[in-house]
């Protein structure tokens, strides 16, 4: 019996590995307005830490994130799941460490890890699923097929 | 474990708490949606609004140095607002732990359907005294809601 796999060609399978063998680390600088009340950087923002660790990792490979959303490709969450382990505070650096977990036909699964430059504290784990959509079309597309075009 | 505690746990159990906010336009993305990472303040207004249904003003607690950090996140997407929505946050307890709460927090465009569900999330907090930097136990936080 065929399954799935033997259908998924040659070039797939070399797009999904190289996919799979990306390490993207990116640092950022915690801004004053980052913290809270509890003198920490609020929980929140680590979304946007990781964001950019998004960012990066697809500046790293594609023509960048901000031409794609010129095009009209956009890439909506599906789902995040974040654990918080300590905090950073203003004044540190923190390290995004990116990589790909999972890849599915229509969504794709990022861990990042932040940690703290200066003792390499884990901050947070982060678990997020992105798809990729035609804005213009509201379509999700293959994820294999747009990331071919540049792997 | 004793009975007060148990009474606790299960009058927790029981509470739940819709509050309602407007989008700000400064919520909405590029996609002319409100961003992902938004929802994560909706969560704090909803347990501000369910901390004051169980008698607790967070504002006057900071100032006596007691916390709400945040251990854990869950969130999934499942539908997006904008601009010119409300978003009502339905929070209920899922579990109560030694030093954690778990709280269920579901937000819904304008009124509560299956439809209208935005996304389904979910939160694990501690309480903290910042002058100790001890974490407090939830049912002894929370004894005097009986």
């Amino acid at each position: 019996m065929k399954t799935y796999h033997n259908f998924m060609s040659e070039t797939d399978e070399k797009v999904k590995k190289k996919l799979l063998d990306i390490r993207d680390s990116t640092t950022l600088k915690v801004r004053v307005d980052d913290t809270d009340l509890m003198q920490v950087v609020h929980f929140k923002n680590y979304l946007m830490y990781f964001d950019q660790g998004f960012v990066s990792f697809m500046d790293g490979i594609t023509q960048g994130v901000s031409k794609c959303v010129e095009q009209g490709i956009v890439f909506p969450v599906k789902r995040i799941e974040i654990i918080y382990e300590n905090s950073a505070k203003f004044g540190d650096t923190v390290l995004i460490e990116t990589q790909v977990k999972e890849i599915g036909k229509k969504s794709i699964t990022f861990l990042h890890d932040l940690y703290r430059v200066s003792d390499k504290a884990l901050l947070a784990k982060v678990e997020s699923v992105r798809l990729a959509m035609n804005w213009n079309t509201k379509q999700l597309l293959n994820i294999i097929e747009f990331f071919a075009e540049y792997l | 474990m004793a009975e007060q505690e148990k009474k606790v746990i299960e009058k927790l159990l029981g509470i739940e708490d819709f509050y309602e906010l407007a989008v700000r336009v400064s919520d909405t993305d590029l996609m002319d949606v409100v961003h992902s990472n938004i929802y994560i303040t909706y969560f704090d207004e909803g347990f501000i609004s369910f901390a004051s249904k169980l008698n607790k003003d967070c504002g006057a607690l900071h100032k006596e140095g007691i916390v709400f950090p945040v251990r854990k996140v869950e969130i999934e997407y499942i539908n997006s607002a904008t601009f010119g929505d409300t978003v009502l946050i339905h929070t209920r307890v899922l579990q109560v732990g030694n030093t954690s709460i778990t709280l269920s927090m579901d937000c819904y465009k304008n009124t509560k359907s299956n439809d209208t569900l935005l996304v389904k999330g979910r939160i694990v907090r501690l309480i903290m005294d910042l002058k100790t930097n001890r974490l407090i136990k939830i049912t002894d936080f929370f004894k005097d809601i009986l």
